[in-house]
C-alpha cells in the first residue's frame, strides 16, 4: 500500500505503522460501546481518516495512543446514538457462550449475559464509561482520566461504584442465580 | 454474589477479548488511501502558498518563533488582500471603453484606437470625395457618417459604422474604369489616326472642303494650262 505520500505530506507519521499498532486496541474501544464488529470496524476506519485530515497537527499530539483512543471513543459514542446497540446484544451474548456447552445451558448463559448487558446499560453514564474503558484491559487509570477529563481518583471512585452498583442490581434483579 | 461477579467478569472479559475481523487492517489502509486520493484530487490546497497553510511549530524552534512566523504570514495575507482590493477598486473606477455611437465628450479613446480610427476615417473621406468628383453622384448617407462625425468629435470610434462589406463596395465603386478591349479600326479611322500623327498639310487640307475644292480647281487649271500650251506648241 503506497502510503509514503501520506507520510510525507506534512508530518513524519507512519500511518501504516499506526494502523498496525493501534487498530486492534481501537477496535476493542469501539466494540465495547457498540458491541458490533462491523460498526466497530467502521469506527476504526473513521479514526484513521481523521488522522489523515489532521495530519498536520499530529506533531503537536503528545500522546498518540490516548489521542487515537479518544477519537475512537467519541466516534463510537456518536454512532451509538444512531444505531441503538441493544439490537446487537443477542448476537454478542451468544458469542460469549462456549461452543461445547450443552444447548440448554448455553441458552441460560446467553440469557444471563443479556441481563448483564441490560444492567450495564442502566448504569449512570460516567460509571458505565469507566467500566467499559476498564474492561478493555489496556488502559491505566491515568489514561482513562485523560480520556474522560477527570482526575485519577475520580476514575477509581467511578469504577468502584460502577462495579458495586452493577453487582447489586444483578443480584437484586435475580437475573443471576 | 459469586455468580453475579462471575457473570460480570465474563461479560467484561468478552469485551476485552473481542478480536478484530480478519483483514481489517488491510481494509482500513485501502480506505485511507482512497480518502487520500480523493483529497489529493481537490488540488485547491496545493495552490495555497506555504505561508497560508496551518503553521506547525518546529521542535527545535523557540516558543516565540512560531508566533513571529505566524504574524508574518498573517501580515502577508492582509497585504495581498489589500492589494487585490485596491486593484479591483481602480479597475472599477476607470471609464469603460465606448461602444457604438455612445459618444461622450469627456471620454477619450485609447491612443492606438484613436490613431487607427483616424486613419480609417481619412481614407474613407478621401475615397468618398474622389468618388463624388468622378461620378458626380451623392453617396448614401451611411457612408458619410464616419467622415462627418470625425471632425466634430474627439472620439473617432463611430467610423467603425462602415462595415467591411461597405468598405469593399465603396472601393469597388471608386475603382478606375478600365478601357474597352481594342477593336479593328475602319479605314476612315486609320486615316484620321494617320493624319493626327503625321500632320501632313495636304492631308489636312483634304479635311477642309473649301480648301479641298480650291486645291482641286487649281490643279485643274494648271492641268488645262499645261496641256493647252503643250498642244499649242505642238501644232505650231
Amino acid at each position: 500500500m503506497a502510503l509514503s505520500s501520506i507520510e510525507s505530506a506534512g508530518s513524519d507519521i507512519d500511518l501504516a505503522a499506526l494502523v498496525e499498532t493501534y487498530s486492534a486496541l481501537l477496535f476493542r474501544v469501539a466494540h465495547s460501546v457498540l458491541r458490533s464488529r462491523a460498526e466497530a470496524e467502521d469506527v476504526v476506519q473513521d479514526v484513521f481518516v481523521r488522522v489523515i485530515e489532521h495530519r498536520l497537527r499530529l506533531l503537536a499530539v503528545r500522546d498518540m495512543r490516548v489521542w487515537l483512543i479518544r477519537i475512537a471513543w467519541n466516534l463510537a459514542l456518536d454512532r451509538r446514538r444512531r444505531i441503538q446497540p441493544e439490537q446487537f446484544d443477542d448476537a454478542f451474548a451468544e458469542s460469549l457462550i462456549a461452543r461445547d456447552m450443552p444447548a440448554d445451558e448455553a441458552l441460560e448463559e446467553a440469557q444471563r449475559m443479556k441481563s448483564v448487558l441490560r444492567e450495564l446499560e442502566r448504569l449512570p453514564e460516567k460509571e458505565r464509561h469507566v467500566l467499559l474503558l476498564s474492561a478493555i484491559g489496556e488502559l491505566g487509570t491515568r489514561e482513562m482520566a485523560q480520556l474522560l477529563g477527570k482526575s485519577e481518583s475520580a476514575v477509581r471512585a467511578l469504577l468502584f461504584r460502577a462495579r458495586t452498583r452493577l453487582r447489586e442490581r444483578l443480584e437484586k434483579g435475580g437475573c443471576v442465580s | 454474589m459469586k455468580n453475579s461477579e462471575q457473570a460480570m467478569e465474563a461479560l467484561l472479559a468478552g469485551l476485552r477479548d473481542a478480536e478484530a475481523p480478519a483483514g481489517m487492517e488491510r481494509r482500513i489502509l485501502k480506505a485511507v488511501e482512497d480518502c487520500r486520493s480523493a483529497r489529493s484530487r481537490s488540488s485547491w490546497r496545493r495552490l495555497r502558498p506555504a505561508w497560508l497553510r496551518t503553521p506547525t511549530r518546529p521542535a527545535a524552534a523557540p516558543p516565540w518563533a512560531w508566533g513571529v512566523e505566524f504574524g508574518f504570514g498573517l501580515a502577508g495575507t492582509v497585504a495581498v488582500v489589500l492589494a487585490v482590493a485596491l486593484a479591483v477598486s481602480k479597475s472599477v473606477s476607470q471609464p469603460h471603453p465606448i461602444v457604438h455611437g455612445s459618444a461622450e465628450p469627456k471620454q477619450r479613446p485609447r491612443p492606438s484606437e484613436a490613431r487607427a480610427a483616424a486613419a480609417r476615417a481619412a481614407a474613407v473621406q478621401t475615397a468618398v470625395q474622389v468618388a463624388v468628383e468622378e461620378h458626380a453622384q451623392p453617396l448614401p448617407a451611411r457612408f458619410l457618417v464616419g467622415a462627418t462625425e470625425k471632425r466634430g468629435r474627439t472620439n473617432a470610434r463611430p467610423v467603425a459604422i462602415l462595415s467591411d462589406s461597405d468598405s469593399i463596395a465603396l472601393s469597388e465603386m471608386r475603382a478606375a474604369s478600365r478601357p474597352a478591349p481594342p477593336e479593328p479600326l475602319s479605314r476612315q479611322e486609320k486615316l484620321l489616326l494617320q493624319i493626327a500623327h503625321q500632320g501632313d498639310p495636304k492631308e489636312l487640307v483634304k479635311l477642309d472642303p473649301a480648301s479641298w475644292a480650291a486645291q482641286v480647281a487649281e490643279e485643274d487649271m494648271e492641268f488645262q494650262k499645261f496641256f493647252a500650251t503643250s498642244t499649242r506648241g505642238d501644232h505650231e
